[in-house]
C-alpha cells in the first residue's frame, strides 16, 4: 500500500520534528478543536488532534512501521485494520489541502503532496474517497464537474462577444464559472473584449482541468485523457498564453500539467490579475470609474500558498479608484482557507460551511463591506457563509469589480444553469 | 573534552557496538523508504534509496548550486524556517544543534587522529608528530567545546523547562519528545559531573572521575549514536535530508 509514494515521502513522515506548529495554524483542526464542525459522533481530544497535519503524519509514520520498522523486520509486519484505515480516510479526506501545515513547517515538508498521495493510496487500498466524491470519476465522464451538458458550455456568453478561432491567448473558463459562476465568466471576456484583446475559448472542447480528481486522490486515465486533449486543444489553436479565471483550475494547469504533458506546457499560464498588469505595463490603459467601497481581499489557496502569487490582485484592486482596501490578520502564505478546496465543498460540506464562515469572521473583525477573491470557488463558499450568518456583506470576484468598475455588463444572458449561478 | 576516562579500549569496543546499531538502524529506515517510487521504478530498496537521495542532492547543486548553498546555509545550519516560526524556539534549538554538532565534530577530529595515532604506533613502530596525536586535539579544543557544551546545557535546560512550566508544551509532547529531551538533559548533566569531577570539585567523590567519565562516555555513545535511527533523535538525518533533496522553491 506504500507503492504509491515516492521515497522522498516516506522520508518526509520521519522529518517530522513535532514542532506543533501545522497544529497551530491548521484551519480544519481549529474548526474541529472549537466544536464548530464535529466529524464523528462522539469525540476526545484526542480525537481531535487526529485531525491535525502532525498526527496524520504521525500516524502514517506508525502504519509505516508497522509493515517496515525494526519489529516488522525482527517479529513480522504487523496488521493495518479496515478500521484504522477508515479512521484515517476521514482524517485525510477532512482537509482542504489548503497547505497552511507547508508554509509553516520547520522541517519543509511537502505537504500538500503527501496528503494527496495518501488519498492516492486509500483509493488505492478501496478505503477512500470519502463520501460523495466516490461519484466524481461518474460525474467528469460528463466533461465537467457538474455533469451539464458539455455543447452548453459558453451558454453563459454575450451575444455580443465575439472571440477567435484562433488566437494567442485563451481563456480557460473552468467548470465552475461556466456553470455556476458564470458572472465572473462574462466578467472576464467583457474586460478582454474591452482591451481589444483579440482571444479564444475552447467552447465545448474544453474539458475539467482534473483537480477535482487528483485533490481527492482519483488520479485516472480519464484525467490524463482530459489533460492531454486540454493542451492539444489549446495548442491546436495556437494559444501562447492561457488565462485562468479559477484558482483551482491555474494551480492544476501549472503544477499538474506538465508532468502528464511529459515536458514544459507549450504555453505560458496567467490568472487574470497577472494577465490584466502585463497589459498595463505593455501599455493598455484601463478606464476605471471610482467605486466607494471598504474591501479586502481573500487569496485564494491554489494561486497564494501554492502559486505564489499575491501581489498581482492586490495591486489591481488598488487600482481601482475610490476602493478603500484593508488587509485581514491572515493573509497571503498565512491566508485562512476558505474551506471550499482539496474537494470538502463536495465531499464534506458541513466543514467547508464553518470554515467559510471563519474567514468572513476575519473580514467583518476589519469592518469590510465586501471580500473579493480571484477564484469561483472560494467566492460560492464565502458566499454561502455570508448567507448562513445572515449579514450584510458582500462577496465578489476581482474579475466582476474591474469590468463594473470600468462601466461594462456584467450581466449574464438567460440560460439554463443561470438559476444556479 | 578536558577529562576523560582513559579506558581507551572499553570506549573502542562500545564505539564500535554504537556505530554498529546505528549504522543497522540507518539500513532499516532506509530499507523502509526504499519501499516507495524512485524515478519509474518502486520498492528500490535501501541501497535505491540512497542512491537517490545522492542523485537528488547531486540535480539539485547541479541546477543551482547558489540556491544549494543558501538551503545548506540557512535550511539546515541557521535553521531559519524556525527562525521565522518562534524567535525563542530558535535560539533554544540553534543553542541545542551547535552545542551537540560541534562536540562532535570535535570527537569525530580526535577519532581521526587517535587512529593516524595507533596506526603509526602499530604499524610502524614510530611515534607520530605532536600535531597529529588525539592529545594535541584534546587540549586545543578544550575552550570551544567547553563553550559549546554550555551551549548545549544552556539549550536543553531551556527546553525541560518549558515542558515542566508550559502546560500547553506538555500537553503536545508525547513519550518520543520527553526521550529527546531528558536523554539528552541527562547526558549533558552527567557530562559536566565527571568534568567536574575530574577537576576535584566534588572531594572525596572525585576519587571516582575515571568510573563516572567512562559512564558518561558509553551513555554518550549510546543515546547519541546508536539510538538515532530508533528515535527522534533521527530528525537530526531526515530533515536534512529533505531539505537538500527536495530543494524545492520555498525560500529559506
Amino acid at each position: 500500500m506504500f507503492e504509491r509514494f515516492r521515497c522522498t515521502q516516506l522520508l518526509e513522515f520521519d522529518a517530522c520534528t513535532r514542532c506543533n506548529e501545522c497544529i497551530e495554524w491548521c484551519p480544519v483542526y481549529q474548526e474541529i478543536k472549537e466544536e464548530k464542525f464535529v466529524p464523528w459522533d462522539t469525540m476526545c481530544e484526542e480525537d481531535k488532534l487526529g485531525f491535525s497535519p502532525k498526527y496524520r503524519v504521525l500516524k502514517m509514520r506508525e502504519m509505516l512501521n508497522k509493515k517496515y520498522g525494526l519489529r516488522a523486520l525482527i517479529f513480522g509486519p504487523r496488521e493495518i485494520t479496515k478500521e484504522e484505515l477508515e479512521r484515517y480516510r476521514d482524517q485525510t479526506y477532512m482537509c482542504t489541502t489548503c497547505g497552511t501545515c507547508r508554509t509553516v513547517c520547520e522541517s519543509r515538508l511537502d505537504t500538500v503532496s503527501l496528503w494527496e498521495t495518501t488519498r492516492e493510496m486509500l483509493v488505492g487500498e478501496g478505503i477512500g474517497p470519502y463520501g460523495k466524491q466516490s461519484r466524481f470519476l461518474e460525474i467528469l465522464k460528463s466533461g465537467n464537474m457538474y455533469e451539464a451538458k458539455q455543447e452548453e458550455r459558453l451558454c453563459w456568453l454575450p451575444s455580443d462577444i465575439e472571440f477567435k478561432k484562433e488566437a494567442e491567448v485563451a481563456y480557460f473558463v473552468g467548470c465552475t464559472a461556466a456553470f455556476r459562476a458564470q458572472k465572473v465568466a462574462v466578467a472576464s471576456v467583457r474586460v478582454l473584449d474591452e482591451l481589444g484583446v483579440p482571444f479564444t475559448l475552447l467552447g465545448e472542447e474544453e474539458l475539467c482541468c482534473g483537480s477535482v480528481l487528483m485533490r481527492s486522490g482519483q488520479p485516472s486515465p480519464l484525467v490524463e485523457n482530459y489533460i492531454m486533449k486540454n493542451i492539444e486543444n489549446l495548442k491546436k489553436r495556437g494559444v501562447k498564453k492561457v488565462v485562468f479565471s479559477c484558482a483551482g483550475c491555474m494551480k492544476t494547469a501549472t503544477l499538474d500539467w506538465p508532468k502528464y504533458w511529459g515536458k514544459e506546457l507549450p504555453f505560458e499560464t496567467l490568472t487574470f490579475p497577472q494577465y490584466i498588469l502585463q497589459l498595463v505595463d505593455e501599455g493598455y490603459e484601463l478606464d476605471i470609474k471610482p467605486v466607494r467601497k471598504k474591501v479586502t481581499y481573500h487569496d485564494p489557496c491554489h494561486t497564494g500558498r501554492h502559486l505564489g502569487i499575491y501581489e498581482p490582485p492586490r495591486r489591481l484592486i488598488q487600482m481601482i479608484p475610490g476602493l478603500e482596501f484593508v488587509e485581514m490578520e491572515r493573509t497571503r502564505e498565512l491566508q485562512r482557507c476558505c474551506g471550499a478546496g482539496g474537494a470538502v465543498k463536495a465531499g464534506i460540506p458541513q466543514l467547508a460551511l464553518a470554515m467559510s464562515k471563519r474567514r468572513v469572521e476575519d473580514a467583518i473583525e476589519v469592518d469590510a463591506e465586501m471580500l473579493i477573491s480571484t477564484c469561483p470557488f472560494c467566492r460560492r463558499n464565502l458566499r454561502d457563509g455570508i448567507k448562513e450568518m445572515g449579514i450584510d456583506m458582500e462577496m465578489e470576484d476581482l474579475m466582476v469589480i474591474l469590468a463594473e468598475a470600468m462601466g461594462l455588463n456584467t450581466e449574464v444572458p438567460e440560460n439554463p444553469y443561470l438559476y444556479k449561478s | 573534552m578536558g577529562y576523560y576516562s582513559g579506558e581507551e579500549l572499553t570506549i573502542a569496543v562500545v564505539s564500535s557496538i554504537a556505530i554498529a546499531i546505528f549504522v543497522f538502524g540507518l539500513y532499516i529506515q532506509f530499507r523502509k523508504y526504499g519501499v516507495g517510487i524512485a524515478g519509474r521504478t518502486s520498492k528500490v530498496g535501501a541501497i535505491g534509496f540512497v542512491r537517490l537521495i545522492l542523485s537528488l542532492i547531486l540535480k539539485n547543486i547541479k541546477k543551482d548550486p547558489k540556491r544549494f548553498v543558501k538551503l545548506f546555509v540557512f535550511g539546515i545550519l541557521f535553521q531559519r524556517m524556525i527562525f521565522r516560526r518562534s524567535k525563542f524556539r530558535w535560539v533554544m534549538h540553534l543553542m541545542i544543534f551547535w552545542g551537540w554538532i560541534l562536540p562532535f565534530i570535535f570527537f569525530m577530529i580526535i577519532v581521526f587522529f587517535w587512529m593516524v595515532d595507533w596506526i603509526y604506533g602499530h604499524m610502524y613502530g614510530v611515534e607520530p608528530s605532536i600535531y597529529l596525536t588525539p592529545n594535541f586535539w584534546i587540549e586545543e579544543f578544550e575552550t570551544p567545546a567547553n563553550i559549546a557544551e554550555y551551549m548545549l546545557l544552556g539549550g536543553i535546560s531551556v527546553a525541560v523547562v518549558r515542558r515542566i512550566i508550559s502546560k500547553a508544551v506538555r500537553e503536545m509532547s508525547d513519550f518520543h519528545d520527553y526521550f529527546l529531551t531528558f536523554s539528552l538533559f541527562f547526558v549533558v548533566i552527567v557530562g559536566l559531573i565527571s568534568e567536574l569531577m575530574g577537576k576535584g570539585v566534588f572531594g572525596e567523590l572525585s576519587n571516582y572521575a575515571p568510573q563516572f567519565t567512562l559512564f558518561y562516555e558509553i551513555t554518550a555513545l549510546l543515546i547519541f549514536v546508536a539510538f538515532v535511527p530508533f528515535t527522534k533523535y533521527f530528525h537530526m538525518i531526515a530533515v536534512p535530508l529533505v531539505i537538500l533533496a527536495l530543494g524545492d522553491d520555498r525560500d529559506v
